[in-house]
């Protein structure tokens, strides 16, 4: 199996807020580095090193503590490929980009699991063939 | 290539000047007996089991809840998904 986040629940992973918990238990259950595109971690982190506040800053050093210790791998995806399916998806549904591409990279580096707690993105992975953790929100 | 090597040098230990010729084809025998059964009688006798991920420290979950309250990171990862959706 392959497990892929998409950046809302990695950064619940870094940050201590409503879906913190479920997502260390499900972390804890699949027991295997969880995967992140490097286009994610991209986004996220600019994001969060343009913020001043120390709960970024905290966040940064705890992204880094998960990547040291293999808890989350941030890996090459096709950013290309991914691109082209996100493309025939926005034709029929109206979502952000990277919302769009969360999925697509998820399916582009045959992943089998899809982590989530948007259910816009949760539906498009679902629709793919993915099987969507946590089960149920 | 393996087994040849492994006769070649069994046969060495075998073979002295003193043997007696019937206790060196035993020897021999015993050999080919070995060969044929492959490896299978130095390997272990239970399945290895597949390679732990690994270890993850006890107590990164417990970080992230120090680092930050509730409210506070519920905030910055609202504000993180808007600014990059937004972008």
């Amino acid at each position: 199996m392959r497990a892929f986040l998409d950046t809302g629940f990695f950064l619940c992973l870094i940050a201590e807020a409503p879906g913190t918990d479920t997502a260390w238990k499900v972390q804890t259950h699949l027991g295997e580095t969880l995967h992140l595109s490097d286009l994610q971690w991209f986004f996220a982190e600019n994001r969060l090193l343009r913020e001043p506040s120390s709960e970024a800053q905290a966040a940064l050093r705890l992204a880094k503590r998960c990547f040291d210790e293999a808890v989350v791998s941030v890996g090459v995806c096709d950013t290309a490929g991914a691109i082209v399916r996100a493309r025939d998806w926005q034709r029929t549904q109206l979502l952000p980009p990277m919302l769009l591409l969360s999925a697509a990279l998820a399916v582009k580096s045959q992943s089998t699991h899809f982590l989530s707690f948007d259910p816009r993105a949760r539906k498009i992975a679902a629709s793919a063939g993915l099987t969507l953790l946590p089960a149920k929100l | 290539m393996t087994y040849l090597l492994d006769k070649k040098n069994v046969l060495s230990e075998l073979w002295k000047p003193t043997t007696d010729p019937k206790s060196w084809m035993r020897g021999l025998e015993d050999l080919e007996k070995t060969a044929l059964r492959g490896d299978s009688a130095s390997m272990p006798k239970t399945p290895l089991k597949p390679e732990k991920p690994k270890r993850r420290p006890p107590n990164l979950r417990e970080e992230v809840k120090r680092a930050m309250s509730k409210k506070a990171g519920a905030a910055l990862v609202d504000r993180t998904l808007r600014a990059i959706e937004a972008e």
